[in-house]
């Protein structure tokens, strides 16, 4: 199966069902319409896709590179005032399920969120204590000039990507999309992974659902057949759905994304297909040709591999368990695939779970990938990217908590253990007991600073999350939020002013990971 | 209203001139204190909170405690506001027939007179009102007996729940499983009986519904019961005895729940003749008879989800009883050039009916008048008039009220325990207003907005479908 399935107990799916006629291909958004959106940004990211087909339906290959991570200077245009963007569509939650759209028009710690209702002939003010959250409409994702990028995680869980600009006795120093100049304190910095340079953000999204096709899943078994529905940032579906985009994935990709489910949850992803609508597993053959794919099925208890192939019989490649689904209802993937070394990995939650090899070659002859959901439970996924991997999985922090020394660990599994003084001419300054080292930072695989566990900390009353647009995830007083600006403050990173239009979702109150 | 409550909770001005003056009448409606009303917009979103004054002016105004002032908001975009705690009308006699109109309207009350121009009824709210023959879609005469015995839910307040209290919850008339357990209701079923409610579920589920039982808050094999074990796509009837364990009765199937998640049941239980039906969506599933005779013994009746997990909610249940035999109120638009009568020994009689009283229908067929007794009659529909564009009237709201009715009007005042306007059907209209569970505006659009919360509240799912 993969795609459509037969409504049968987890584990045991089969696909049936599907129509032969349906089309193979909806029309999908010609280059360059994609941009149907107004902002820069939107434009320049939407034209570097090269969505096209030929005249078999199948897709091509991108006719452009990506090029958004070279501009050298900041680019965010699509910043758009709150109460512009948004209006009405932005989304308050509350703690017994209440929601109300509008646009959020202010937050001030003595007053709340002051809220605009579109019936409502004055703003609404709320006190926080009732809320869990808002949702923001029109929000974009800036770009940052080429330089040291960097993933960088704190102690807290909070995450972001910034370039490593350099380090003082008390900071490191980054700059941001969000927030431009950044400093964070180095106790609360857990990890500093600087990323290859080079490598393409082939996608980052979805910021609406132009340029994916909607597939049409026939299958009375699966139930309801219905779409996935871009909302606030991230698609969601409740009944059997299908959505797929030609994204011209690399011969080396990481793909990552989150995703969020209630009740059971099971889904299947398509990767390197030439098909843009989903495939009957158990009718295969009677499908319109296809390439071959992968297809990573994920449940609420597990990760399972399939090639797919016409003609081919279907042999799973291997099941991993993820018993830690049971107890969420949230998660981040991440898939990797490496052509040459025939490779498929997942990994959730930054921890690779299994490793395929698939000894027969790589099944996969496109270079999209199709999303299908199974009908089982509502599932949202967001923060979608698609980027150039350089074939290295990142390893999860090591240095103990409380450390006193700062730890580098290079690409050659060298390591060095003492202070990181800063960073000039692209190369890291290491001080050990050895001496000084200058260090090109494409050999630092990733850096763990000397930390301490309290080092984020915030009351529970002070404190909001704040999720970016680019999947980047912050927790902060927030002091003000107006059109200008949003002024946050917090142990990890001191005062800082976001742009408005980069947060797309505000938790309150937040549990401390 | 009576059932005005020591603590006024909501207040509504008046505000009603041409130049738009408020007068700020503001008196407290009846509802009980302490309830968590609940506003409705169209596109899905919902505020708890307090109604405190609906005035031409300045709209609906809502508070909440979270809220630092109440806000305002105009009628434009509501769906609905449900209130908590609405009473069951008090009706000074049974009544003998649904009406109900062209535009939805429908209530409960006795035909006193129907001529070629107006039609004349008793109901609960009024003693005697008129209306344009015109505006009438249909009569269903209820079978005699008819009773409803209960409305709802509206609170768990009567019910009784299982060994594990938390597995049934009640949140805005809806009862909500999401774990193994039962919740129960005597209702005093003697006779036949109607049982009717909405299911809606997430997931793979398994629900079991005794009916006639006596063990309203557990499963129990040696109460004498029927129950029905409803799945995705099957129904399933079992006669339980005490002493003679239980029996299969049969199973239906039900396709359409598979490509569903939410139907409206009804079953319908014939105690001398000891039948069963099971409707899904007013289409017949499966019928059971008991050879052994009716078996049960209980007047109650309860749910038990089996599983944990999928999540099953009961909503819009109604229990009544029955005479046995009468179909049900069947609305029945006729959508030919004539009227039509329809009698008991289920002949059709197309014509142009010319008048009804409280013994007699007459009516003009292929010419010659016939006069018909009422007693044989099981309803009339009339003919449509051809529809005149409408204007839209924001403030043209309908109550629907715990028993069975539901009336539209142009919103004129609530003072806080009457709520007055003036009806398209019959002219000025004055309710109490504690007998409202629904006001609903937006006539037509709103009706695509679940009145019960399907769905729309989920984050991952943000929209009412």
């Amino acid at each position: 199966m993969i795609d459509k399935i037969k409504n049968l107990p987890l584990g045991k799916e089969q696909g049936r069902g599907g129509s032969p006629s349906r089309p193979r291909l909806r029309s999908e958004s010609p280059l360059g319409q994609v941009a149907a959106a107004t902002a820069t940004w939107c434009a320049a990211l939407c034209g570097s896709l090269g969505v096209f087909k030929n005249s078999c339906g199948r897709l091509g290959q991108p006719s452009l590179p990506s090029p958004w991570r070279s501009f050298a200077v900041f680019i965010f245009a699509a910043v758009t005032a709150i109460g512009q963007a948004g209006e009405n569509k932005s989304t308050l939650h509350f703690k017994n399920g209440d929601w109300l759209r509008g646009a959020l028009a202010g937050y001030d710690p003595a007053v709340g969120v002051t809220w605009r209702h579109a019936d409502a002939t004055a703003p609404l003010q709320f006190n926080t204590g009732q809320l869990t959250g808002i949702t923001l409409d029109g929000t974009a994702v800036g770009q940052l000039a080429a330089g040291n990028l960097c993933e960088v995680q704190l102690v807290n869980g909070d995450h972001f990507r910034g370039n490593l600009a350099g380090a003082t006795a008390e900071h490191f120093l980054f700059d941001t999309w969000h927030a431009g100049r950044m400093q964070l304190l180095r106790s609360a910095v857990r990890k500093i992974a600087p990323l290859p340079k080079g490598l393409k953000t082939i996608f980052q999204g979805p910021e609406s659902d132009d340029g994916w096709t909607h597939g049409k899943i026939n299958n009375e078994a699966i139930g309801e057949s219905g779409n996935w529905r871009y909302h606030n940032g991230g698609f969601h579906a409740k009944a059997a759905a299908s959505i797929a985009r030609d994204l011209g994935l690399p011969d080396s990709s990481h793909i990552s994304f989150d995703l969020e489910w209630s009740g059971a949850m099971h889904l299947a992803f398509a990767l390197y297909t030439d098909t843009l609508q989903p495939i009957s597993l158990s009718t295969k053959e009677n499908e319109p040709d296809f390439s071959g794919f992968y297809s990573i099925q994920v449940n609420s208890y597990s990760v399972n591999l399939l090639p797919v192939k016409k003609h081919t019989p279907l042999t799973y490649l291997g099941q991993a368990t993820v018993p830690s689904f049971r107890k969420k209802t949230k998660s981040r993937l991440e898939f990797f695939a490496n052509k040459a070394q025939r490779l498929i990995a997942v990994a959730i939650d930054g921890k690779v779970i299994r490793k395929w090899f698939d000894a027969k070659g790589f099944t996969g002859e496109g270079t999209g990938i199709r999303i299908v959901h199974q009908g089982r439970g509502a599932v949202r996924v967001s923060n979608l990217r698609v980027e150039e991997w350089d074939g290295r999985f990142k390893g999860p922090p090591t240095h103990p908590i409380g450390a006193k020394d700062d730890l580098v660990k290079l690409i050659n599994n060298d390591r060095m253990q003492g202070r990181v003084n800063g960073i000039e001419g692209g190369k890291l300054n290491v001080t050990t007991v050895e001496g000084g080292f200058p260090v090109p930072l494409d050999r630092v695989k990733q850096i763990e600073p000397a930390t301490s566990k309290t080092a984020a900390d915030m009351p529970l009353e002070h404190r909001m999350r704040a999720h970016f647009s680019d999947g980047s995830r912050l927790t902060f007083k927030l002091n003000r939020w107006a059109t200008d600006g949003v002024e946050a403050q917090s142990p990890s990173f001191g005062n800082a002013t976001f742009k408005s239009g980069s947060i797309i979702r505000l938790e309150f109150q937040p549990p401390k990971k | 209203m009576s059932g005005k409550s020591a603590k006024p909770k909501r207040r509504f001005c008046r505000f009603f001139s041409l130049a738009a003056v408020a007068l700020g009448l503001s008196q407290v409606l009846g509802h009980a204190a302490g309830k968590d009303d609940l506003v409705r917009f169209l596109d899905g979103s919902m505020l708890h909170g307090e109604l405190q004054q609906v005035s031409l002016g300045d709209g609906v105004r809502w508070s909440r405690a979270d809220l630092a002032k109440p806000v305002d908001f105009q009628p434009d975009n509501l769906a609905w506001i449900r209130f908590e705690g609405a009473r069951p009308v008090k009706r000074p006699t049974e009544p003998t027939v649904h009406i109900r109109f062209h535009n939805g309207d429908e209530v409960l009350g006795n035909l006193i007179a129907l001529d070629e121009q107006r039609v004349q009824f008793s109901t609960w709210f009024n003693e005697q009102l008129s209306a344009p023959r015109d505006v009438l879609q249909s009569l269903a005469f209820l079978s005699p007996g008819f009773r409803i015995l209960f409305e709802g839910p509206t609170t768990l307040t009567g019910w009784k729940l299982g060994r594990d209290p938390k597995a049934w919850k009640y949140s805005d008339g809806v009862f909500i499983s999401e774990g193994v357990g039962v919740i129960g209701r005597d209702f005093g079923l003697k006779d036949s009986s109607r049982i009717e409610f909405d299911l809606q579920w997430s997931g793979t589920f398994s629900l079991i519904v005794p009916v006639y039982t006596s063990a309203l808050d557990r499963f129990d094999y040696r109460s004498n019961s029927y129950m029905f074990y409803i799945s995705r796509g099957y129904v399933s009837l079992q006669r339980v005895q005490n002493g003679a364990g239980v029996r299969n009765l049969g199973q239906g199937q039900i396709p359409e729940m598979q490509s569903k998640n939410r139907v409206q049941v009804e079953i319908r239980v014939n105690k001398p003749k000891a039948e069963m039906e099971l409707y899904i969506d007013s289409k017949l599933v499966r019928k059971w008879r008991d050879t052994n005779g009716f078996s049960a013994t209980g007047t109650g009746m309860a749910f038990f989800s089996q599983l944990n997990g999928p999540i099953v909610r009961v909503s819009n249940l109604r229990v009544s009883a029955w005479d046995g035999h009468s179909d049900p109120i069947q609305i029945a638009a006729t959508d030919g050039a004539e009227d039509m009568v329809f009698l008991k020994n289920r002949d059709e009689v197309p014509g142009n009916l010319k008048s009804m009283n409280a013994e007699t229908v007459v009516i003009n067929s292929l010419g010659a008048d016939l006069t018909i007794p009422l007693e044989r009659i099981t309803r009339v529909a009339l003919t449509k008039p051809e529809a005149k564009p409408e204007t839209k009237r924001p403030w043209e709201v309908r109550a629907h009220f715990a028993g069975g009715a539901a009336v539209s009007f142009d919103f004129k005042q609530w003072d806080g325990s009457t709520l007055t306007g003036r009806s398209r059907n019959f002219g000025p209209v004055t309710f109490d207003s504690q007998y409202i569970r629904l006001l609903q505006f937006n006539l037509g659009t709103s009706q695509k907005t679940s009145d019960t919360n399907a769905g729309g509240a989920d984050q991952l799912w943000p929209w009412d479908d």
